[in-house]
């Protein structure tokens, strides 16, 4: 009896706690999602390149897969993660509630990746239709905001329509089904829809870059200077090589992004797989994080610009 | 119970003359007996024996919290859920909320209980039916409401129906199985001699049997109400907009553990008010069950 105590509270309170982090990481846990906005990591997975460099420094690689930002949050909250992937929105929800992450890069911006969707036949022509309906979106993603700015331009608010929170899967079901009316949701899925018969109804062009970010946990990477570099320069070879080889590229990486590379052929040019953090990117991320806040999604304020953290990729880059 | 309170007939703030009773302090206002007297003191203790462990577990969570020795996001203070589920109770959302839950509750429930009455009186009462359901009620009944979660959105959408619907498997198996041991159980020398004084079938179960299965007909009604009770956060996963299993869901994707600690809290306190309630139902229904069970 008293040993099972003391085992049950020793787990309990490692996975609580905040003590116990080794110095210096024999591990980096990058956490993906399966989509194309991310499609340079995955070049450099199959192709091995970060276990290849990170093995001189004794490092090994752990790659998880999430079905978007939120469940992608949660396991950094629970500790599992070391760098991760996502879009900008649940970053700055995480941030906000005390998740201890920087963005060290834009992952990319894809603002025709993103987009509200109707089904075949929808008597929805525009935005303005939208009112009253159902509309299906995961919330907390990045298309939560697009929805928010796409019905704002259309003199709507979010109370204006019945939002219905639906995990990106269940999402296109709904849509397709007719049990929903409209969706807001990103590529692949976009992809899926459009092959199905839907179509787009506005997509994230002049509204909302759509931006993906490259984040990291700061204890990590203030420890693991060199691992977080070698990471960052991993994503731009990805990148290069997609430049000169996008068809081989896309047979590559098919499985991870989840499209055939007929359709990732097809959806290569709606990202900019940019890297760089510039100026624009952090006044977009303000707008995004300001949304959060005034729909009280988030309850404390982020600082964008103590957020964002681009020593890393000039360290990279200098390389 | 004490020794002494046997002696005390009357209330003691009706005692109007100060009296001495060995072992008790002589006070002169009756109103300060009340407080300090025996039975005061008794009930003191006793609330004190109920409260201290939950409070010693919150100051030892707060302390810890405070401490930044558990990670907040893992596990927020209780001082942040508390002023979280204040918030959702002062802006209105928490009513709304609860209200919508019970709401989903109380139509899986009545579905639960008119079919599982029926079918278990067919099933108590009738040997052949009994054989007839028997292997599919006691295959289904294993199955974990949420086990049905995609079966009920591909039959009914994502709508109120198959949130209802799972509500109503988990309230449906307790009530049908309490139903068909309460027929079973029914006390045997009253079903012989009303065998013996010759009445009609119909007359023996409506005034034999079935006042006799009532005691655990209405524990099978309580257990299920429970049970939908539980059943309502699994129901609520299907792309709700409101509930208490809404909250839980909306916490998890919005990084706000605070919120999902709230609702859990709601879910019980609510919970344990549905079941003291039912309680004071069965009392006031079947009075004669503590001498049933004692006979």
């Amino acid at each position: 009896m008293k040993l099972a105590g003391a085992f049950l509270s020793t787990i309990l309170l490692t996975s609580l706690s905040t003590l116990g982090q080794p110095a210096q990481a024999t591990e980096l846990r990058i956490a993906t999602q399966p989509a194309p906005h991310y499609a340079p990591i995955f070049v450099a997975k199959q192709k091995h390149w970060l276990e290849d460099d990170l093995a001189k420094d004794g490092v090994t690689v752990k790659w998880s897969s999430f079905v978007a930002g939120p469940p992608e949050n949660e396991s950094f909250a629970a500790g599992q993660q070391d760098v991760g992937f996502m879009g900008d929105t649940p970053a700055i929800i995480a941030r906000s509630a005390g998740q201890n992450t920087r963005i060290i890069g834009i992952a990319a911006v894809g603002p025709k990746a993103l987009a509200v969707v109707v089904p075949k036949d929808s008597p929805i022509k525009s935005p303005a239709d939208l009112r009253g309906k159902r509309v299906a979106v995961t919330k907390g993603s990045y298309a939560h905001h697009l929805l928010y700015v796409v019905l704002k331009n259309a003199g709507l608010q979010l109370s204006d329509i019945k939002l219905i929170h639906l995990p990106p899967a269940d999402l296109v079901t709904a849509l397709l089904h007719g049990d929903v009316d409209a969706a807001a949701t990103w590529e692949p899925y976009l992809s899926r829809i459009e092959e199905a018969g839907g179509h787009v109804l506005v997509d994230g062009t002049g509204i909302k870059k759509g931006e993906l970010v490259i984040v990291a946990i700061d204890e990590y990477a203030k420890k693991n200077f060199h691992v977080v570099e070698k990471f960052l320069r991993a994503y731009q070879r990805g990148y290069d090589f997609i430049k000169a080889n996008p068809k081989q590229a896309g047979e590559l990486i098919a499985s991870d992004v989840k499209l055939t590379p007929e359709q990732f052929s097809k959806v290569l040019p709606k990202f900019d797989y940019v890297i760089a953090i510039r100026p624009e990117h952090v006044e977009e991320l303000k707008k995004t994080e300001e949304f959060l806040r005034s729909h009280e999604l988030t309850k404390n304020p982020v600082d964008i610009d103590a957020f964002v953290d681009a020593r890393y990729l000039k360290a990279a880059g200098r390389k | 119970m004490t020794a002494d309170s046997s002696a005390e007939t009357v209330p003691e703030a009706m005692v109007c003359l100060p009296a001495r009773v060995p072992g008790q302090r002589a006070v002169a206002q009756p109103f300060l007996r009340a407080l300090l007297g025996r039975r005061a003191r008794t009930r003191a203790s006793r609330l004190i024996q109920y409260l201290v462990l939950p409070l010693a577990i919150v100051t030892l969570w707060e302390t810890l919290c405070r401490a930044n020795l558990i990670r907040v996001i893992a596990l927020p203070a209780p001082s942040t859920v508390a002023v979280t589920l204040w918030g959702l109770c002062i802006t209105g959302q928490l009513p709304v909320h609860v209200g919508a839950s019970l709401l989903r509750v109380l139509e899986g429930f009545a579905a639960a209980s008119a079919l599982g009455l029926s079918l278990g009186v067919a099933v108590g009462i009738s040997t052949t039916v009994a054989r007839f359901t028997d292997l599919i009620i006691q295959i289904l009944r294993p199955i974990p409401p949420i086990a049905w979660i995609p079966l009920a959105i591909l039959w009914f959408g994502i709508g109120e129906a198959s949130k209802v619907y799972i509500i109503f498997l988990g309230a449906f198996f307790p009530i049908i199985i309490g139903v068909i041991e309460g027929i079973r159980n029914a006390d045997h020398r009253y079903v012989e001699v009303a065998r013996a004084l010759e009445i009609s079938r119909w007359k023996l179960i409506r005034r034999v049997v079935l006042p006799g299965a009532l005691p655990t007909i209405i524990t099978g009604l309580r257990i299920g109400l429970g049970n939908a009770w539980v059943c309502v956060v699994a129901a609520e996963l299907i792309a709700a907009e409101r509930g208490v299993g809404y909250i839980i869901v909306d916490g998890r994707e919005m990084s706000r553990p605070d919120l999902v600690i709230a609702g859990m809290i709601s879910i019980g306190v609510i919970g344990k008010l549905m079941d003291v309630g039912l309680r004071k139902m069965e009392r006031a229904l079947v009075p004669w069950r503590a001498q049933y069970q004692g006979g």
